[in-house]
């Protein structure tokens, strides 16, 4: 915080707290103005903006008239179920391809950034920590992630390998995030938060795009082309990309080996194959490596070098038909992956999803949607050590579920409710229900407020059943197993939103959350055996811990002037956990210090003439006490500039004021991942368009 | 779309001007029409009649389409808006639109239409095929376009645009 020289006296978090109240009321004093000088009548105001969209409609020739996509929520014939953010009775917030773009974002776990609520942490150079509304860890679970529908959670551990999600940057359309529980509509991991990634229609993506981009300290080079296509009643586009990340460095600057690779390729075709079915197919496939350094708890015990080679791919294919009162959707995929990391464990897995959706809206006041899903995993592990196993070896599982949801309008412009449940069956813990309750209440135009009460439980993964360890540690050795008794974590969470628009300048968006977890995981301490030497500790996977996590998140986004946008958040979040009586935990409650407890972002678009761009982000992250890693801020700038229609250019430099900093350490939660810190990174990219 | 499978999807508009209606898009196109067809001076009983945009049955533009044709001029003439529920009253339109209510009553409409110079437009489903001019249709992706039947047109002696014909999807009646 050396930019704004506060006395050191003053604790951090206050300063910070402080200088967001000042900028929110800077906010505030500036937005006044212009809502207290338009003292004419609201519908007057709306009868001039009218005015000009119908004068810029008349502007147009008959044929951009016709490229003109028309918004209306309730046609049955929209193209998918679009709603407001003001209407939205969940804690949404959206990254579009411009805010990825304009804050120099070239991965897709570094967007997350961006969102209040989201702990998004660096472990390594390829190695990501990230989860939404606390109990962070390197394995986190209870994120549910899809990328164009396709869940991208690991049943292995139900975290989320971010090294191996990835696309052309450039074809993101957005990621939709969502803090809190969708479980009734998304079923098991969709408990703490939803990351939706939705790339471009096919017909978005049309011509051909080289892109480079070329730094130091992270991403050495990335390379993507990508080509885009009509065809007889549709359109399709392939890609292909290289990513080349650099190493991090350790405490005392010197690198550490932990740089990688990725080559990845994909296409998506879209066709209207009739005036009411569309018809999609889309597919990629990578290969690459990675190294971390690993502490390996041996009988002698040191510090490897790891490798991992990584591969997959994927194919999905989706059908969608729009009903005169509705629209229903068929969509099935295959997922494989394999990651072999070559001191632990081999992972292959290959996954098949099926998934039918029918919305049906019988008036203007009553929506409908169900679905029924059914999803086959198989996996096969191989260990090359004893550290770490999984048994048995191979499994296959199944999961069916159901879901209904029902939209009321109690009332038109002032009341609407959402009910709704998903039914699952899972073959580790038998049948789940995760209900939902939500209500959204619009008193005025400006404002908006919302409430929910949710179940959503974070089933069992292969994991916390079936993993066994085997450490050393000095002069003890700890033999862990997995439990096939351990039950799925349960959270009940309660919500309250607001919003509020005074123009339309500038939105306001505040979230208050408890939630109230029950059967957390736990690693029970069961046995010890003091002969033969070593003395062993045995352990096992059980749930005998509870919690709260509560906290505030805010977002503001303003729109100062025609070339210039700021964007503000901010989240606070407490975490409170209690073992059971009887829970003999070998690591406590220390979870509870996993999670900072304030973050804060502020970002600015400063479009300048000449076809240039400004913009730079601030990023602040509170020390994480369990991690040993003290708070640090991050600040990025960014200055583009498109001197002809098909050439960007921009340069760009990441934690400017800073050389070097740590995001997550080791923790107690026996990762053997050794953390290493992120240090100032410069880049220059060039996209080319013909 | 992708995200169509997930139950809830949720378009984020960065403000709500964005927000373009489909009657919006229709009303900008009945006045677009008006400048691509040229009527013969006897469609106007006298050379400072109004030309006249009407809408037969349930209206719905809202105050749209009053606000596109608001100091407007076609052919030289002032432009009103009239809403009708009988096509026998609709003699002296030049722009004639039939609303989605009307849809069971087509043919009388058209025995009416016949006799007159008038330009017949709907989004009623089967609308050229049955005897209108000019068929709006909402494309999967939200737009709408329209169809056109020159021989119609032809018939109520209105000349159309080249250009209105390049863009348009032509409809021809069986022979």
């Amino acid at each position: 915080m050396k930019i704004f020289s506060i006395p050191s006296y003053i604790p951090k978090w206050i300063q910070l707290v402080g200088i967001f109240l000042l900028f929110l009321g800077l906010l505030l004093i500036v937005t006044q103005p212009s809502h207290a000088s338009e003292k004419t009548p609201a519908s007057a105001s709306a009868l001039e903006k009218k005015r000009a969209l119908l004068s810029r409609l008349k502007n147009l020739s008959l044929k951009d008239l016709g490229k003109v996509q028309f918004y209306n929520p309730e046609a049955t014939s929209a193209a998918r179920k679009t709603q407001k953010l003001l209407d939205t009775p969940s804690a949404l917030f959206v990254i579009s391809q411009e805010d990825i773009r304009r804050a120099g974002i070239t991965s897709i776990p570094e967007a997350l950034r961006l969102v209040p609520g989201m702990q998004v942490a660096r472990v390594n150079a390829n190695r990501w920590a990230i989860s939404a509304r606390g109990l962070n860890s390197l394995i986190s679970s209870k994120l549910l992630v899809m990328i164009d529908g396709r869940t991208v959670y690991t049943p292995y551990t139900a975290s989320v390998f971010w090294d191996v999600q990835d696309l052309l940057i450039e074809d993101i359309d957005r990621i939709e995030v969502i803090r809190g529980p969708g479980a009734s509509l998304w079923g098991a991991n969709a408990v703490n938060g939803i990351i939706n990634i939705i790339t471009k229609a096919a017909d978005k993506t049309q011509g051909n795009l080289v892109t480079t981009h070329l730094g130091t300290g992270e991403e050495q080079a990335i390379v993507g082309a990508r080509h885009g296509g009509q065809m007889k009643k549709g359109h399709y586009r392939v890609y292909g990309k290289f990513y080349q990340h650099d190493s991090f460095a350790d405490a005392q600057g010197q690198d550490t080996d932990d740089n990688w690779q990725m080559k990845r390729g994909g296409f998506r075709t879209d066709w209207n194959v009739t005036k009411r079915d569309s018809l999609s197919l889309q597919g990629d496939a990578y290969d690459g490596f990675e190294k971390q350094t690993n502490f390996l708890p041996l009988d002698v015990p040191r510090i490897a070098n790891v490798h991992t080679y990584l591969k997959g791919f994927n194919l999905l294919a989706r059908w969608k038909r729009t009903l005169t009162k509705g629209d229903m959707i068929l969509q099935t995929y295959y997922d494989f992956t394999e990651r072999d990391n070559t001191v632990f464990l081999k992972e292959v897995r290959g996954t098949y999803d099926l998934d039918f959706q029918h919305r049906w809206q019988p008036n203007q006041r009553q929506e409908f949607i169900w679905g029924l899903g059914f999803r086959h995993t198989r996996d096969d592990f191989e260990n090359n050590s004893f550290i770490i196993d999984v048994e048995p070896n191979q499994r296959q599982d199944n999961l069916f579920s159901a879901f209904v949801q029902a939209e009321f309008i109690l009332q038109p412009q002032r009341w609407k409710m959402v009910l709704g449940s998903k039914f699952e069956h899972n073959d580790y813990t038998g049948f789940e229900y995760q209900p939902t309750a939500r209500l959204l209440w619009t008193p005025h135009e400006q404002h908006s407020g919302w409430a929910s009460v949710s179940r959503a439980v974070r089933s069992p993964s292969r994991y916390d059943s079936d993993n066994k360890t085997n450490t050393l540690t000095g002069d003890l050795r700890v033999n862990g197993s997995g439990n096939p008794d351990f039950e799925s974590e349960i959270m009940t969470a309660y919500e309250l939103g607001y919003r509020f628009t005074p123009n339309d300048q500038f939105l306001l968006d505040t979230t208050l959350f408890y939630n109230d977890y029950d059967k957390l995981r736990t690693i029970e301490a069961i046995g010890f055996q003091p002969f033969p030497p070593p003395p062993t500790l045995i352990v096992r996977w059980d749930n005998q811990m509870t919690g709260e996590v509560y906290g505030l998140e805010i977002a503001a986004h303003w729109q100062a002037t025609k070339n210039w946008r700021l964007v503000t958040t901010y989240s606070y979040a407490e975490v409170q956990l209690h073992l059971l009586p009887t829970s003999r935990f070998i690591f406590g409650e220390t979870e509870e210090g996993d999670t900072p407890h304030h973050q804060a972002t502020l970002r600015s678009l400063l479009s300048l003439p000449h076809n240039m761009e400004f913009d730079a982000v601030w990023y602040y992250v509170d020390n994480i006490s369990n991690q040993n890693t003290p708070h640090y801020t991050r600040f990025d700038v960014r200055w583009g500039w498109q001197p002809q229609k098909n050439l960007s250019l921009s340069l760009g430099a990441r934690n400017l004021f800073d050389n070097q900093h740590p995001e997550f350490g080791v923790g107690l939660s026996g990762n053997v991942e050794i953390p290493d810190e992120v240090r100032r990174a410069f880049y220059l990219q060039l996209n080319y368009r013909f | 779309m992708v995200v169509s499978l997930l139950p809830f999807s949720f378009s984020y508009a960065d403000t709500p001007e964005d927000v373009i209606e489909e009657y919006q898009i229709k009303a900008v196109y009945l006045f677009n029409f008006a400048l691509f067809f040229t009527w013969q001076d006897s469609a106007f009983k006298h050379p400072r009649q109004p030309f006249r945009f009407c809408v037969l049955g349930k209206y719905p533009f809202g105050i749209d389409l009053d606000i596109v044709v608001e100091n407007e001029r076609v052919e030289g003439r002032f432009v009103t808006v009239q809403r009708l529920g009988t096509v026998y009253r609709s003699a002296r339109c030049q722009i004639l639109f039939v609303s989605q209510s009307e849809k069971y009553r087509l043919a009388t409409i058209f025995a009416y239409l016949k006799q007159h110079p008038i330009l017949s437009v709907s989004d009623i489903k089967g609308f050229v095929r049955r005897g209108g001019m000019i068929e709006f249709f909402n494309t999967p992706y939200n737009e709408v376009r329209f169809i056109i039947a020159p021989e119609t047109v032809d018939e109520a002696h209105l000349i159309a645009s080249a250009n209105l014909l390049e863009i348009a999807e032509i409809f021809y009646r069986r022979r």
